[in-house]
């Protein structure tokens, strides 16, 4: 591969959108690079599904008339990669699932459509555990995504690995995730890049297949805070068809990115420095703060004393979410269908042999905590704590602007390490599910390494506070030299 | 709480439409065991006075106009069915003796 190809896909949407724009560079060019880059490195990141080469060839040379005709958006002719979640007319959409597998959606998401009437390009779906059940990737049921830092023998998070590792791996710059307990900011953090989950509300969810419905929330992939912002922009807003999307007005997100963090007040909750999290990660955590200090930020000691609740009441309401969800799958409509002539045998061999054992063992929790005798004391208890850990941060917000935490108390971990104990991989997401029970937006980026593995911090912000954690986010990003290093691949 | 029964189990699989082999209830029972001795730990805390929260946005109630607009041709929209009799699913039998 030439030092052109290289620098094309090392670049920055913002840069690349100068370069678009003065003609300097076609997307004709930049989308071949990113279409070369896919083919020499994909094999060993595994982090696209589906390529969509031929789509995105197309969209580029559309996206070329657009630019010579004066009438670029901010994503025309820029490479982007989606989630395999978020249904495609163009391009196979599985979930990760084999009970999806040869899917095509009648429809586009609304985040698809957004982004294609911006003149996007697409490179292709992104791998992504099974329902966007998981924290490594490894639910998939179409293999496992390597993450492109180190030995590219670690996980690269999840669920949205394969978009956090196309982005961290220059398969693509930008890329669309979906996360219900942590499934953007955790990869992100992993795969040192940028993830973004909004506010609930913040972006539609029109053809993001539902996982937990009153946790889910679509956000953006970037590497840099500014990008990720390039990108919020142009998928956040009010859409009919989900009625759970806030009409709210949209704000221009790059104009708060100022650099400038002076007298904001940044809460540091005692509780998420937990119990197992490796010192590397308490060290570089303790560091931003001390930067943010340095930086004028006032540092402010909280905390968020339901904390240690969080995933318990997580692993009662997101599997209870999804037994629901996860009922359409029934071999009738669409999708795999194992005809047995009757119908409960069709139903159970269907969904026995569609879903994967992690999808499975959460639709039985699920359903076991919805359960005749058992709801009261498993569902409405956690509905009922969800509560208090909203709560919390409620109060919290009264006092500072935003909340900075490490992302996941560890760096990432080896392909097969947790696999075999379900507990001990749900606990990675400790520290990232509070803010889906809450509903509130968060960012992840890194602030340090652990040897070549990246080390992420989450800036937390109130609802709707998408701006403070852009700007908080923004604010350590130029002040820190951790973005200028890129995954060695 | 006590620990999940096989029995228990089995009959929770059969209201999510979900078939194991013995091997695998054995095993997802340990599973869930295990997990739900986690999650056993939210029974300390006194919820007695606390709403439940089933979403987080103030948004309640919303509605649309009731007019007609175009939706996806038949053809299109049974693409992906495994099974269909003119523009009609086919399905097994749902009652006896139909």
């Amino acid at each position: 591969m030439g030092g052109v190809t290289d620098a094309l896909t090392d670049l920055t949407i913002a840069k690349a959108r100068a370069l678009l724009d003065r003609r300097e560079v076609s997307s004709a060019e930049l989308t071949d690079a990113h279409l070369a880059r896919i083919a020499a490195v994909d094999d060993r990141v595994h982090a696209f599904l589906h390529r969509m080469d031929d789509v995105a060839r197309g969209q580029a040379a559309e996206a070329d008339r657009r630019i010579a005709a004066g009438e670029a958006a901010p994503l025309t002719g820029i490479p982007v990669a989606l989630k395999d979640v978020l249904v495609t007319t163009d391009a196979p959409t599985t979930a990760g699932s084999k009970i999806l597998a040869g899917y095509r959606s009648p429809y586009d998401a609304t985040v698809v459509e957004k982004m294609r009437a911006q003149g996007a390009v697409f490179v292709g779906k992104t791998n992504t555990d099974e329902f966007a059940m998981g924290s490594s990737t490894e639910n998939s049921a179409y293999g496992p995504t390597h993450n492109p830092w180190g030995d590219l023998d670690r996980v690269p998070g999840g669920s949205s690995g394969g978009s956090a590792a196309a982005v961290a791996a220059r398969e693509a710059m930008g890329a669309l995730g979906s996360d219900t307990g942590g499934s953007i900011r955790q990869p992100a953090g992993f795969c040192g890049v940028i993830g973004m989950k909004p506010t609930y509300g913040r972006v539609s969810r029109y053809g993001l297949i539902a996982f937990a419905s009153s946790l889910d929330q679509i956000g953006p992939f970037a590497r840099t805070v500014e990008d990720a912002a390039i990108i919020l922009e142009a998928i956040a807003g009010h859409d009919p068809l989900d009625s759970t999307s806030l009409d709210i007005l949209v704000p221009t997100y790059r104009n708060v990115l100022t650099g400038d963090v002076r007298g904001v007040r940044l809460g540091v909750p005692k509780e998420y420095f937990v119990e197992g999290m490796q010192p590397e990660v308490e060290a570089a955590v303790r560091a931003a703060i001390a930067e943010f200090a340095r930086l004028g930020a006032e540092i402010v000691p909280i905390s968020l004393p339901y904390t240690k609740y969080a995933l318990a009441t997580y692993y009662i309401i997101a599997p209870a979410e999804c037994s629901a969800n996860l009922s359409r799958f029934d071999g009738v409509k669409y999708g795999y269908s194992h005809q047995a002539g009757d119908l409960r045998d069709s139903y159970e061999l269907t969904r026995g042999e569609g879903f994967g054992p992690e999808v499975k063992r959460r639709i039985m929790l699920g359903t076991y905590a919805l359960s005749s005798g058992y709801y009261d004391a498993y569902y409405v208890k956690a509905q009922k704590t969800r509560t208090l850990i909203k709560r919390d941060f409620d109060e919290a917000f009264t006092d500072v602007d935003a909340i900075i935490a490490a992302t996941s108390p560890t760096v990432a971990f080896k392909i097969g390490e947790k696999v075999q104990d379900p507990l001990a991989m749900y606990l990675n997401d400790v520290l990232t599910i509070p803010a889906n029970m809450a509903g509130i937006p968060g960012i992840s980026l890194t602030c340090g390494f652990k040897d070549d593995l990246p080390i992420a911090l989450q800036v937390l912000g109130p609802a709707l506070g998408e701006e403070i954690c852009l700007r908080v986010a923004h604010a350590y990003e130029q002040a820190t030299p951790w973005k200028e290093r890129l995954a060695d691949l | 709480m006590a620990e999940l029964t096989l029995d228990e189990v089995q009959h929770v699989a059969a209201l999510a439409y979900l078939r194991f082999s013995t091997e695998e209830l054995d095993e997802l029972r340990d599973q869930l065991d295990s997990i739900l001795e986690h999650i056993n730990q939210l029974q300390e805390i006194d919820t007695a006075a606390i709403p439940p929260t089933a979403q987080v946005i103030a948004v309640t109630s919303v509605l649309r106009d009731d007019t007609v607009r175009p939706s996806l041709p038949t053809a299109i929209a049974l693409a992906n069915t495994p099974r269909t009799e003119d523009n009609f699913i086919e399905v097994d039998a749902v009652l006896e003796g139909s």
